[in-house]
């Protein structure tokens, strides 16, 4: 079925930019909704315009989707009173999720993050009952013991023993040395993105709770950053002994960098996200014949 | 401003309009570059629409079919298709603001598109402004090749055996479709080696101000009599991510093309 693409403008005082998706001629209002804010700095198209491909895909499946700016980010700007970054982005997230509800009749929320949209995602799970899902591509780093033996062994594999301990050596060094002035502030700009991993037991506390809250959360990492993240269970180990270990889904897909540079990639980590989102679909379902069983 | 979508409901083109915040009689149609190169460009096309509309021009920003937030595929991008959607575009400038000057700024493989739109002389369109145009199509696609391999290898070379260099060497046709993640059509790759695009800018029917890279300028001296060439205020490398201080926009660049764009409008 063909979808439609709309341009939206909504937020207080209209500030917020983005572009509604929806399969064309669907009626009744949906089970769900997708949110896809910005990754990074790249504004709603998304890396490579990987945004775009995602919500027609997703809209086609009968997801509509709205891929949008937060505030200060593409053609969405700041309005109001100053607040911390972490506040004008769950306000952003906020306001898109009321537009969803406005336009499609979607009262319950997925939402699909890459990298600082990922902690975006994670972050507005956290404080709005409206979102059910969380997809998150690349952020959230934790290392068990295995990550650098593993990462030192496959490295070695690819440019020998003695350029891989050198290498990790360096950067060893790199991360012990005292940053200079003009490196701090070269980070500035992403620094309104407040996109830096919680600590992990904040995280480890807040994915207990979104997990008994019922929330569905897919942790996808990618192959730009092995020596973060190095093999397929790491998540696991990182986290052994936490319930909520058994009750997320996490996948290692070494082969998507981060940026998702090749249509390859894209391809797969977009049947990745409609494989998780078709869960919500199935739901639908499955609760339309509950309702119509005798 | 004001986002919407435009043309025909089998070619629907993402617009965004820009009125101006004084009286006049000009308007400016911006036209973005190449695929990912629209990341890079984003931020500088929309400073340099709000710096003009405060100068009293009416500006109007669009994608064309098959590119950012327009309908269509990657691969549905073409150079033919692209100049109609000049042509739209213009349309609905001309319509939406009721001017009668008009200014056309392309840049890079945007500036090619209004160059080939140009010659379509559609009525009000009275000046170009040319930023960064590909000259070598060839050269470009290459460039986007070299770039692409390169970053295969430095971000999934770290554990495994990836070699994409080594594969592109050895095969002349491979990583030809597709540059960081945009599908590349034969009939995109067609338009751009053909046409001496060079040669192209001397007999524009409209008269143009050409923003060059310094180097690029001596090479076309004598070549291009209906244009003004002018050097760049700062280098931007185009096809590179957002740099990593996250600097997205390119200021004094920035500056240079409000003042063209405002004196082509005068």
């Amino acid at each position: 079925m063909p979808v439609r693409e709309e341009a939206q403008v909504f937020g207080p005082e209209g500030s917020h930019v983005g572009i509604l998706t929806q399969r064309e001629g669907d009626g009744a209002a949906p089970q769900v909704a997708c949110l896809i804010p910005n990754a990074g700095l790249i504004y709603r198209i998304g890396p490579h315009r990987f945004s775009v491909k995602l919500a027609r895909a997703l809209a086609e499946d009968g997801i509509p989707t709205l891929r949008f700016d937060l505030a200060g980010v593409g053609d969405s700007k700041y309005v109001g009173e100053s607040s911390s970054a972490r506040e004008r982005i769950l306000a952003s997230m906020r306001c898109a999720f009321d537009e969803l509800e406005r336009t499609t009749g979607a009262r319950r929320f997925i939402v699909m993050g890459i990298c600082s949209g990922a902690v975006n995602a994670y972050r507005i799970a956290c404080v709005d009952e409206r979102v059910v899902g969380a997809f998150m591509y690349d952020k959230f780093y934790y290392r068990s013991r295995w990550t650098t033996p593993v990462y030192l062994a496959k490295r070695a594999r690819v440019v020998g023993p003695a350029r891989a301990v050198v290498a990790a050596l360096r950067a060893l060094g790199r991360r012990l040395r005292p940053k200079a002035q003009g490196e701090e502030a070269s980070t500035a700009a992403f620094a309104n993105l407040d996109a830096e991993n919680p600590p992990k037991d904040e995280f480890v506390a807040d994915v207990n709770k979104l997990v008994g809250r019922g929330v569905r959360l897919e942790f996808v990492y990618g192959g730009s950053f092995p020596a973060y993240y190095s093999y397929a269970e790491q998540f696991r180990d990182a986290f052994a002994g936490e319930p909520f270990v058994a009750k997320v889904e996490y996948r290692h897909l070494p082969m998507l960098d981060h940026m998702l540079s090749s249509l390859a990639a894209q391809r797969t980590l977009q049947s990745a996200v409609l494989e998780w989102a078709a869960g919500f679909a199935r739901r639908r379902a499955a609760g339309e014949r509950h309702l119509e069983a005798p | 401003m004001t986002p919407l979508y435009i043309g025909t409901p089998n070619r629907r083109l993402y617009a965004c309009l820009h009125p101006a915040e004084a009286t006049g009689s000009a308007a400016v149609l911006l036209c973005p570059p190449f695929g990912f190169e629209m990341v890079r460009a984003h931020r500088l096309l929309r400073v340099l629409a709000e710096r003009l509309a405060r100068n009293g021009i009416a500006v109007m920003r669009f994608d064309p079919y098959g590119a950012g937030d327009s309908l269509g595929n990657d691969e549905q991008l073409d150079l033919a298709g692209w100049q109609s959607d000049v042509l739209t575009a213009h349309e609905h400038l001309a319509a939406w603001s009721g001017r009668s000057r008009i200014v056309w700024m392309g840049l890079r493989l945007g500036a090619n598109a209004c160059m080939l739109a140009a010659s379509a002389a559609p009525p009000a369109l009275r000046r170009l402004v040319l930023c960064e145009p590909i000259l070598d199509g060839a050269a470009y696609l290459d460039e986007l090749r070299r770039r692409h391999v390169a970053m295969l290898d430095a971000e999934l070379g770290q554990m495994a055996h990836i070699d994409a260099a080594g594969r592109a060497a050895r095969d002349p046709e491979a990583f030809r479709d597709e540059a960081f993640g945009i599908a590349i059509s034969g009939a995109l790759r067609r338009e751009l080696i053909e046409p001496d695009w060079r040669a192209l800018l001397g007999p524009l029917a409209t008269q143009a101000s050409v923003v060059l890279d310094e180097a690029a300028i001596p090479g076309l001296k004598g070549r291009a009599e209906s244009a003004r060439l002018l050097a760049a205020a700062e280098p931007v490398d185009w096809p590179a991510d957002i740099p990593e201080d996250g600097t997205l926009l390119p200021g004094k660049l920035a500056a240079q093309l409000t003042r063209e764009i405002t004196d082509a409008c005068a």
